[in-house]
């Protein structure tokens, strides 16, 4: 791509957000899933309140990880086979910008201030990166294979799930040092916090379990026992409940937080993998990779509400907060 | 200096180990076929997870421990000579379904890096329906795969698997009578 086209992007992303706030602020926005088809490149956004596709944006070839701003305006989106790192506007709903990032870019997750950070699978790094510029902000080192990115309580730390290493890496975003690192079990992917970031949940997919970390005490705590081949992880904070998808099995297992115990396992499509819980509405959604579909679960009582079809290889979801509320 | 190193390394990740699979993206492959014989009859056939090659004509031979619960091995011979060896993860007897996947590679013979699959039988009017699928990655995972361990034959390599794997099956419960 060359520096005209970037610079045309960048300003057409600029008069996109200025027309975007403007109708954001007339229509106010409701709670959506974001659900990104990595055969189908495309993203789906689905509305939490209807449980249908509200619209669809076509994207480059097999985008993998995604993540929200936090105003709502913006999904950051990777696309580890072809390195590059796409910003899609969510009020224009176009994609207004496509950066060259690293080796094989697959997590990202967004700061509090609106950072993005892209985890690099091959490269063992997180970089921050300017989504205006894409130029390369900072630069952690972190364990092997970065599959997944949780920022901590005020942006404090910046947590890495990394899959080659069975560890978690506990790093300073400010310094850009890798403190700590917490061992996990065997293939860790996916990684959940509670907001205060006391409790974090990491899916082992070789073992079949979840690891329950004290980012404070760097401890594992418990292990739970879950289904095979977990992929995804969320939690319901409203319920205390955590969600976890068995990709081989084709399910969900629903915990409780506090100890662990196993409240229920909901069957849903086939290889499901990522989940995320739309805050205050008491459902879940699951992509289901196979099947082409996201189910629909509602958490208080563990069952499958619905399921709504989607492009083919749905793999990660994100959630676009509600700003009415 | 670092950027070569590291180049290096990932090139060693990639040949030696399966789990290394999961920047790139995962393919799926599923086949089906009508039995004429009940599902109780092809259970028996479908859940002896060491006896793979007794109906499996894709395969030369297969040898295994641990029976058939979850954590077993069986180690399985191609028509190529080729070895694969595989994990078992689930068999269900209720549902009838077998869930196992790939724990040591080997693409110069079959050019997938890692796959799990199920296999299940359900009852079709008199008959049943054996539904395969799996979900794998290609024998090449970084981001330049030579055409022998890309995406393409992969699948190829997955579905003509299952296809061959189906109709052996179906021979031999068919032959029965």
């Amino acid at each position: 791509m060359t520096r005209v086209r970037r610079l045309i992007e960048i300003i057409g992303a600029i008069a996109a957000g200025v027309a975007g706030l403007t109708a954001s602020m007339c229509s106010g926005l409701a709670g959506e899933v974001l659900v990104v088809s990595q055969t189908a490149a495309e993203l789906a956004v689905l509305d939490a309140k209807t449980d249908t596709i509200s619209y669809r944006i076509k994207l480059d070839a097999a985008p993998a990880g995604v993540a929200v701003s936090p105003s709502g305006h913006q999904a950051y989106i990777t696309h580890p086979e072809i390195r590059q790192l796409s910003v899609v506007d969510l009020v224009s709903r176009t994609v207004i910008a496509k950066w060259p990032v690293g080796r094989q870019p697959f997590a990202v997750a967004v700061d509090g201030r609106g950072g993005v950070w892209v985890g690099d699978w091959s490269a063992d790094v997180v970089q921050r990166i300017n989504v205006e510029t894409g130029s390369v902000m900072r630069s952690i080192a972190v364990g092997r294979s970065p599959s997944a990115i949780l920022m901590g309580a005020s942006d404090t730390h910046l947590y890495t799930v990394n899959r080659e290493s069975d560890d978690v890496s506990i790093a300073d975003p400010v310094s850009g040092q890798e403190l700590r690192r917490v061992a996990v079990g065997r293939g860790p992917f996916a990684i959940a916090g509670t907001s205060d970031r006391t409790q974090l949940f990491v899916v082992n997919v070789q073992a079949s379990t979840v690891s329950v970390v004290d980012p404070q005490t760097f401890k594992s705590v418990f292990q739970v026992k879950v289904g095979r081949m977990p992929y995804g992880v969320a939690i319901d904070e409203r319920t205390g409940r955590v969600l976890v998808t068995n990709q081989q099995s084709g399910s969900v297992t629903v915990f409780d937080a506090k100890d662990g115990q196993v409240l229920s396992t909901v069957p849903v499509g086939q290889f499901p993998e990522g989940v995320v819980v739309a805050p205050g509405s008491g459902k879940a959604y699951v992509a289901n990779w196979f099947s082409n579909q996201v189910s629909v679960i509602n958490v208080a009582d563990g069952k499958e509400t619905g399921r709504v079809t989607c492009g083919a290889g749905p793999r990660m979801l994100a959630v676009r907060p509600d700003s009415s509320s | 200096m670092n950027y070569i190193l590291a180049v290096i390394l990932g090139i060693g990740s990639v040949m030696g180990s399966t789990a290394f699979a999961h920047g790139p993206t995962p393919q799926k492959a599923e086949e089906t076929i009508i039995i004429a014989a009940p599902p109780d009859a092809v259970w028996a056939v479908l859940k002896d997870f060491a006896g793979v090659a007794g109906w499996n004509t894709a395969l030369k031979a297969s040898k295994g421990e641990g029976g058939n619960t979850a954590g077993a091995t069986r180690s399985i011979t191609l028509k190529n000579d080729g070895q694969l060896e595989e994990g078992l993860d689930e068999v269900n007897e209720a549902e009838k379904y077998v869930g196992y996947r790939l724990s040591k590679e080997n693409v110069e013979v079959f050019p997938v890096s890692f796959y799990s699959a199920t296999i299940s039988v359900k009852a079709d009017g008199d008959g049943s329906l054996v539904t395969w699928s799996g979900r794998f990655y290609r024998g090449d995972t970084s981001n330049f795969p030579p055409d022998n361990l890309n995406d393409e034959a992969a699948l190829n390599a997955m579905t003509e698997f299952f296809k061959q794997g189906l109709a052996g099956l179906k021979a031999k419960l068919e032959a029965k009578g």
